[in-house]
């Protein structure tokens, strides 16, 4: 349940925040989530990678269509990429790896301040 | 080792956020450009269907309500109530679809580029600043600022570009703001004056002197006479018809400096650095063509009149369409993006076009200073301050920025200076109209109010430069024609040469009379042209220049004119678009002769044939102009440069009409042995050689004879991004005909920029369009969607509105300004 719901919370929370905020809350929003809450630093990793990845992908996926491509075919070509449709994956890996990395470090920093689960000595 | 961990992820998640916030070389920081919130997606726009839709702004600073109707392809014909909104809203539709054009273009001429571009354009910049643009724009400034009208327009055009950049949020600027990463920057009114010297830099900012002055000390003054004649010699057809009589008294001018306008012993010296184009050939293209028919040529009964000024060729368009309309004005034209106003087109009564006058406006004066400071220099017997401006030309990407002393004498900036690094003639200062003051803003604010002839004549009275051939027609039937512009008054061939800068007489002697300027009205042949050839021809008391543009288009438009009866809007169409060569039909056949009876190989006497069958169009699909514009340009190297090229030094060929001259009547001359080999050269060797060579070039470049060999892929024209740098902002390949001596003067780069035909009348009918769009985003559905219609040579009917509440099929949206 809290894998799901860390998903939703950053995809909602950078949804929205970055129609105000700049690009860098893309690592901002999923370093805090797992900040707060992560159990293990691959699922953090996934989490933080998957949400973000999901609004870019949507976002950029809803512009390149409306607009028929016009601006993105040609950065596509600009960049030496085959297409718009290249460039709309390229731009969402890269938002991920920022989301996941980011997530990640959030991860490893709760871990500066959560103990260590009890062990029973016999 | 948890702190370890920590400490890693962090330091990497913090890495990878830095690298991607700031850019690395060309490329942009590419977290916020690639960002769907705030990056280029956000310059995607929707496709035609949806782009149109009814705004309603409210803003700063309006006087009264704005309306603004775009038509289908754009076009925003806006109707305001005083001048001020008009301007303002002029202003504000023009930066929405050309904010970075005119930023970029604003900048180049202040040499600012290095601001924002960085190191790579601080010689460009240290050009502009030593041209003394800067100056130019400042004196021109006040002047215009002095009347009311037109310091209104300009506040009012200033106030509207900046409320739309005051609107503008980070996601909205244009692309190639994201690309370069940099910010708009706030209008002032000095920008709109960077725009006219600009123009004026780019009409009228050439000097061959020092190239001139270097054949005279090589060759001698008889041989320059002989091969750099005043005037035409073969062919031309001037713009004021030869036998139009002159009704004035002309000034005096002394006849010769008192000590001798030849140069001195002063070495001229090289330009690997010039501070200005010092001997860059004319652009073929670079030039313009306009006329007008009379009633009782024209199957309307009332004057047609037609432009195409021809420019660099760029996307976006150098052009703008809009039409303006309060109680007092409703005119319709193109303006340049940066300037409030119309500078060609049309209103309820008259219309007017411009070509460029190829006027002498820049001359450059050998300065001697006392010593190393530039502190003083020579002039009249006596040592003379200089003046110093610091120029400032700050760099992207470095703290310092970079200094340059910019010394002023009394005939103007210091442009290149002896000892130099990479210079080596004497220290030069540029005499140039563009630091004149004056108010050219004002001559077109009253052409788009005129109403008569008179009114045209009065407007041209404002005008300083750059010079143009201002065409005119009316509803009363009038045509006209005026070389205008804030010509220097001078001796014959003053300014030929490098003058010299310490003596008196070589200054400039004053102005020739604005209203002595060559001007004719509705000549006996029913029409008036001009093709930025020569102006008058000899017989006109004052010297303008000793060169203009070739002959081949005036002579060609002048014969079609002479011919036209009956003529609508579309002959004059078709006229633009006239690929026949006169050049062709001047030398080919002679040329050809000298062929027939040489020994040719099976590709030689193909391609001989071709030419020989060639109908001398130079059409699209055609092979023989390929062919023919090849060798005219490998026989004009046979000719010229063994005798004329140096590596070191600035020269230049003698005018094609001399080369033609040569050929046809001079076929003896010296010039076409080369002297580099020991054989004696004949007319025969040279033409058969260069037909060789350029055989060679062709099939070197595009294989052996073929389709390849087509004209429009040999041409090949392309519409290139103002960048120069972003490709896939470029048009398609072009496939037009054209050439640079052919009316329709479609050449690689440069070329017809606005084609506009306007039939007057009691309800004018106009049409027009240019190789681009009214937009300036490359993803925009209007960024070239008139380019189809250009490549083919048609036009678009313009629309021209009576009032605000007008219907149309092709008005698409309303915008309404209202006061905030």
């Amino acid at each position: 349940m809290r894998v799901l719901g860390n998903y939703l919370i950053i995809l909602v929370a950078t949804a929205l925040l970055q129609f105000f905020m700049p690009w860098w809350t893309i690592a901002v929003v999923p370093f805090l989530v797992c900040l707060w809450r992560s159990g293990h630093p691959a699922v953090a990793y996934a989490v933080s990678l998957a949400a973000v990845s999901t609004v870019w992908l949507a976002y950029a996926t809803f512009i390149h269509n409306s607009t028929q491509g016009n601006m993105s075919d040609r950065i596509a070509e600009l960049f030496s990429l085959p297409s718009g449709t290249a460039l709309l994956f390229s731009v969402t890996l890269l938002s991920g790896l920022v989301a996941g990395f980011a997530g990640m470090a959030g991860y490893y920093v709760r871990q500066l301040f959560v103990k260590e689960p009890l062990t029973i000595r016999t | 080792m948890k702190y370890v961990k920590a400490l890693l992820s962090v330091a990497f998640a913090v890495f990878l956020v830095y690298a991607l916030s700031r850019p690395w070389g060309a490329i942009p920081a590419l977290g916020p450009f690639i960002s769907p919130y705030t990056g280029f997606w956000q310059n995607g726009e929707a496709p035609l269907s949806g782009h149109f839709q009814d705004r309603e702004l409210e803003l700063d600073s309006l006087r009264e309500g704005v309306t603004i109707r775009f038509d289908d392809v754009g076009v925003p014909h806006i109707f305001a109530q005083n001048n001020y909104d008009l301007y303002y809203a002029q202003g504000y539709v023009t930066a929405k679809d050309r904010l970075w054009q005119m930023d970029l273009q604003t900048r180049a001429a202040a040499g600012r580029l290095s601001e924002v571009l960085g190191s790579r354009t601080i010689e460009m910049d240290r050009r502009a600043r030593r041209m003394g643009m800067g100056y130019g724009a400042e004196v021109n400034l006040k002047t215009t600022m002095s009347d009311p009208v037109s310091r209104e327009a300009l506040l009012g055009y200033t106030a509207g570009i900046n409320a739309y950049i005051d609107q503008l949020s980070a996601k909205n600027v244009p692309i190639e703001y994201k690309l370069l990463g940099y910010e708009p920057e706030r209008w002032t009114p000095i920008k709109c004056m960077y725009m006219l010297e600009q123009m004026t830099l780019t009409l009228a900012g050439r000097a061959d002197d020092l190239a001139m002055s270097n054949l005279l000390k090589s060759l001698g003054q008889e041989t320059v006479n002989e091969l750099f004649p005043n005037y035409p010699m073969l062919n031309e057809s001037p713009i004021i018809p030869a036998g139009t009589p002159w009704n004035f008294t002309p000034l005096p001018i002394p006849s010769t400096s008192n000590r001798n306008g030849a140069p001195d012993s002063t070495k001229a010296g090289n330009e690997m650095m010039p501070a200005i184009p010092l001997s860059e050939p004319n652009v073929e293209g670079l030039g313009s063509n306009n006329w007008a028919i009379s009633a009782a040529k024209s199957a309307t009964g009332y004057p047609i009149l037609s432009n195409d000024p021809h420019l660099e060729l760029t996307l976006p368009s150098i052009w703008y369409q809009v039409q303006l309309h309060t109680p007092d004005m409703n005119v319709y034209g193109v303006s340049l993006p940066g300037i409030p106003g119309v500078v060609i087109g049309f209103n309820q009564n008259v219309a007017w076009g411009v070509t460029n006058v190829d006027a002498d406006v820049l001359d450059l004066y050998k300065i001697k200073f006392r010593d190393s400071t530039h502190a003083e220099y020579w002039y009249d017997d006596a040592w003379h301050k200089t003046r110093k401006r610091l120029e400032m030309i700050a760099v992207k990407g470095s703290t310092d920025s970079v200094r340059e002393s910019v010394i002023y004498t009394h005939h103007g900036p210091v442009v290149n200076y002896e000892g130099e690094k990479g210079y080596t003639g004497p220290s030069l200062a540029a005499k140039w109209i563009g630091h004149e003051p004056g108010n050219s803003f004002r001559t077109f604010y009253e052409l788009n109010i005129a109403r008569n002839y008179d009114d045209y004549r009065q407007a041209l009275t404002h005008y300083v430069g750059p010079a143009q051939n201002f065409v005119f027609a009316d509803n009363s039937k009038n045509i006209a024609i005026t070389v205008n512009g804030k010509f220097p008054l001078k001796r014959k061939e003053q300014g030929k040469f490098l003058l010299d800068g310490s003596n008196p007489a070589d200054d400039w002697l004053g102005w020739i009379p604005m209203a002595q300027n060559p001007t004719v009205k509705n000549p006996p042949r029913g029409y008036v042209s001009s093709a930025n050839q020569s102006s008058t021809d000899p017989s006109y008391p004052y010297y303008i220049n000793w060169r203009f543009a070739p002959s081949e288009r005036g002579t060609r438009i002048n014969e079609r004119l002479e011919q036209m009866t009956q003529a609508t809007a579309d002959s004059l169409r078709m006229l633009q678009n006239d690929n026949f060569s006169v050049m062709a039909r001047t030398i080919l056949p002679t040329l050809l002769e000298y062929l027939r009876v040489a020994p040719l190989g099976p590709g030689q006497k193909a391609a001989y044939q071709t030419l020989a069958d060639w109908d001398m169009v130079n059409s699209a699909e055609a092979i023989a102009p390929s062919i023919f514009e090849e060798w005219v340009g490998a026989l004009g190297t046979a000719i010229w440069k063994d005798e004329l090229h140096t590596d070191s030094l600035a020269f230049r060929y003698p005018s094609r009409d001399r080369t033609e001259y040569l050929i046809l009547k001079q076929p003896d001359a010296r010039w076409f042995d080369n002297v580099n080999t020991p054989a004696k050269e004949t007319i025969s060797d040279i033409v058969q050689q260069s037909f060789k060579v350029a055989l060679d070039t062709l099939t070197a470049q595009h294989g052996p004879m073929s389709p390849a060999w087509q004209w429009a892929t040999i041409k090949d024209t392309e519409i290139v991004h103002l960048s120069r740098a972003l490709k896939p902002f470029n048009s398609a390949p072009i496939r037009n005909g054209g050439g640079g001596s052919v009316v329709n003067a479609t050449t690689h780069h440069h070329g017809p920029s606005w084609r506009m035909v306007v039939e007057l009348g009691p309800q004018p009918k106009a049409y027009g369009l240019y190789p681009g769009g009214q937009s300036g985003n490359p993803a925009s559905p209007l960024y070239m969607n008139m380019l189809a219609k250009w490549e083919k040579g048609e036009l678009n009917e313009l629309l021209y509105m009576k009032s605000a509440e007008e219907k149309n099929d092709r008005l698409q949206s309303t915008w309404t300004l209202k006061k905030k």
